[in-house]
């Protein structure tokens, strides 16, 4: 019973992480086109901040997690200048190595012992509570991270960062200060994939730097809002449900290794026929539905 | 009064010099047609203006301010619009969508609503009221040259240079194109720089042509003078290599 409980909630526990963390990565991503490969970077930072917080200070995850989004948005804004100057896979890749790199930094920061794992105990007497508590804060992330997204969406700020994508040089001879909102986008991002880490530190309870700073983690995260599609909040989170239930279900049904092969070959299926993802796709069979119903009430009209 | 003078501005490209000592000033209120062959290094003289690119010696001087380091955005908040030579509208926006940009970080505009309520005005300026809401790309030549304008007016420009906006149109667009700018220069009291290559246009619309060639402007004038310029016929009109599609300039 209690283990059936578990399953379940760690399977929404990682869809909610994932929704947020895509969701984030897509306000740099999908409206600006600046397509990072180390949004795991944040988490990780996030993570290790309310590591060191609690173990320094004995600090609670209502407060590390907050503290951990600054912290991460702050990395953003050192590593994100250089890095910006680059576009497409030359800022991929580079942010694929900032990943990295932070991984080890973090990993050999003295007085943390980080490499050799590090305990944090349930925020609440009972352990089963404790998942439940921090389940919801996750969802209260995802509900954060939303509203971010879409204020961003229907802002002044959100047309800047279309610009940009559609055409920087143009952007840049209509006003628009490129290198500001690009940072500004990538410095939120990250601040809201630090609060994810922030939490799901407490999730892991015993944090070792391979799940905090998983490079499969920046690669899902920019599969789920591309297989979703990048043009609003809605893709991602389609798209983190999708890809968690296909991966459980492949998983339970061919067991790890058959289950990533098939997981692959969707996602090379999704790709080729859904290059805008399942969102611009469904809006346009939504479409096309619609005209039939309204050309019908239509024709009673004027033929009376 | 004079809006806009470029002092000696010289721009090479590696080796290859392009402007060598450009030297010209434009009227407030007036039409400039600037033309030239292919390679002549107009478009560049625009990049230099508009901010994208930085002249290697000379200066930029636009309403009495200089602007020859300036930043791309703030010679755009400056005052300065431009459209491209080989169009170039936020592909997978709206027509409308493209003007937001435009207004809401160089027109004075805040709020995305007043915007999008101005930008349904200026489309209706350049007649593309009915395809506000069609997908940029989708749009014909025409449709995307008079969209391309219709940005660059977004920003509140007091100076627009115009990117061979007549090349690649039928003669009865180049005729709606012409009734375009002389509407937008007399009722938004904008100043033009026009790049063309089609001749006919660029005669019946210019107060004023400069001729651009070897790195220099070698006349300027009057239309009417400019077609007899023997200078001009020699380097120019009499090389026949001007055509209506025109090529890529440097």
């Amino acid at each position: 019973m209690l283990t059936q409980d578990q399953y379940y909630l760690s399977f929404f526990m990682l869809m909610v992480m994932y929704a947020s963390l895509s969701i984030g990565w897509n306000i740099l991503g999908g409206y600006a086109g600046y397509e990072s490969f180390g949004h795991v970077a944040f988490l990780g930072v996030g993570g290790y901040t309310s590591v060191w917080l609690f173990v320094e200070l004995g600090l609670e995850p209502f407060l590390t997690a907050p503290i951990g989004a600054l912290v991460a948005g702050f990395v953003a804004l050192i590593v994100g200048y250089p890095a910006l100057r680059l576009k497409g896979p030359y800022f991929a890749l580079v942010t694929l190595i900032i990943a990295l790199a932070v991984q080890v930094f973090v990993t050999n920061l003295p007085g943390l012992d980080a490499s050799q794992g590090i305990f944090l105990p349930a925020p609440l007497e009972s352990p089963a509570r404790s998942q439940a508590l921090l389940y919801l804060l996750m969802v209260g992330v995802l509900a954060v991270t939303i509203l971010v997204a879409r204020y961003v969406e229907r802002s002044r700020y959100g047309v800047g960062l279309y610009a940009i994508r559609e055409d920087e040089e143009v952007a840049s001879t209509q006003g628009i200060n490129t290198t500001n909102l690009k940072l500004g986008a990538f410095v939120v991002s990250a601040a809201l994939a630090g609060l994810a880490g922030g939490i799901y530190a407490w999730f892991l309870g015993f944090v070792t730097p391979s799940p905090m700073f998983d490079i499969q983690i920046s690669i899902l995260v920019v599969l789920i809002a591309l297989l979703g599609g990048t043009q609003s909040w809605i893709g991602p989170f389609i798209g983190a449900v999708l890809l968690r239930v296909v991966d459980e279900i492949l998983v339970l049904q061919f067991g790890g290794q058959a289950a990533q092969i098939m997981y692959g070959l969707v996602l090379i299926v999704v790709i080729l026929y859904l290059p805008y993802g399942i969102l611009p796709k469904l809006q346009q069979m939504a479409q096309n539905h619609v005209p039939r119903r309204v050309r019908t009430l239509g024709t009673d009209g004027e033929s009376g | 009064m004079t809006l806009l003078e470029l002092q000696g501005v010289e721009k090479s490209f590696g080796g290859l010099s392009v402007l060598d000592g450009v030297t010209f000033s434009v009227e407030t209120g007036s039409i400039q047609g600037l033309i030239g062959p292919n390679g002549a290094g107009k478009t560049t003289i625009f990049n230099i203006v508009s901010g994208l690119l930085r002249a290697d010696a000379g200066t930029v001087v636009f309403d009495g301010e200089e602007i020859t380091e300036m930043a791309p955005r703030r010679i755009a908040r400056r005052g300065i619009g431009r459209t491209f030579q080989i169009t170039r509208p936020y592909p997978g926006m709206t027509s409308r969508d493209n003007l937001l940009p435009g207004l809401l970080y160089a027109g004075g505009y805040d709020r995305v609503r007043d915007a999008r309520t101005r930008a349904t005005e200026l489309l209706e300026l350049v007649d593309l009221g009915a395809d506000a809401t069609e997908e940029s790309r989708s749009l014909t030549m025409s449709e995307q040259k008079r969209l391309e304008i219709a940005r660059a007016l977004a920003t509140e420009p007091e100076l627009l240079l115009l990117d061979e906006v007549f090349a690649g149109l039928s003669h009865e667009d180049i005729n709606r194109q012409i009734e375009l700018i002389e509407r937008i220069q007399s009722d938004l009291d904008i100043t033009i720089i026009l790049i063309e290559h089609v001749m006919e246009a660029t005669m019946t619309i210019c107060d004023q042509v400069g001729v651009l060639a070897n790195g220099g402007i070698i006349a300027e004038d009057v239309p009417a003078e400019i077609a007899h310029n023997e200078q001009v016929i020699d380097v120019y009109l009499g090389s026949g290599g001007e055509g209506v599609g025109g090529g890529v300039d440097a």
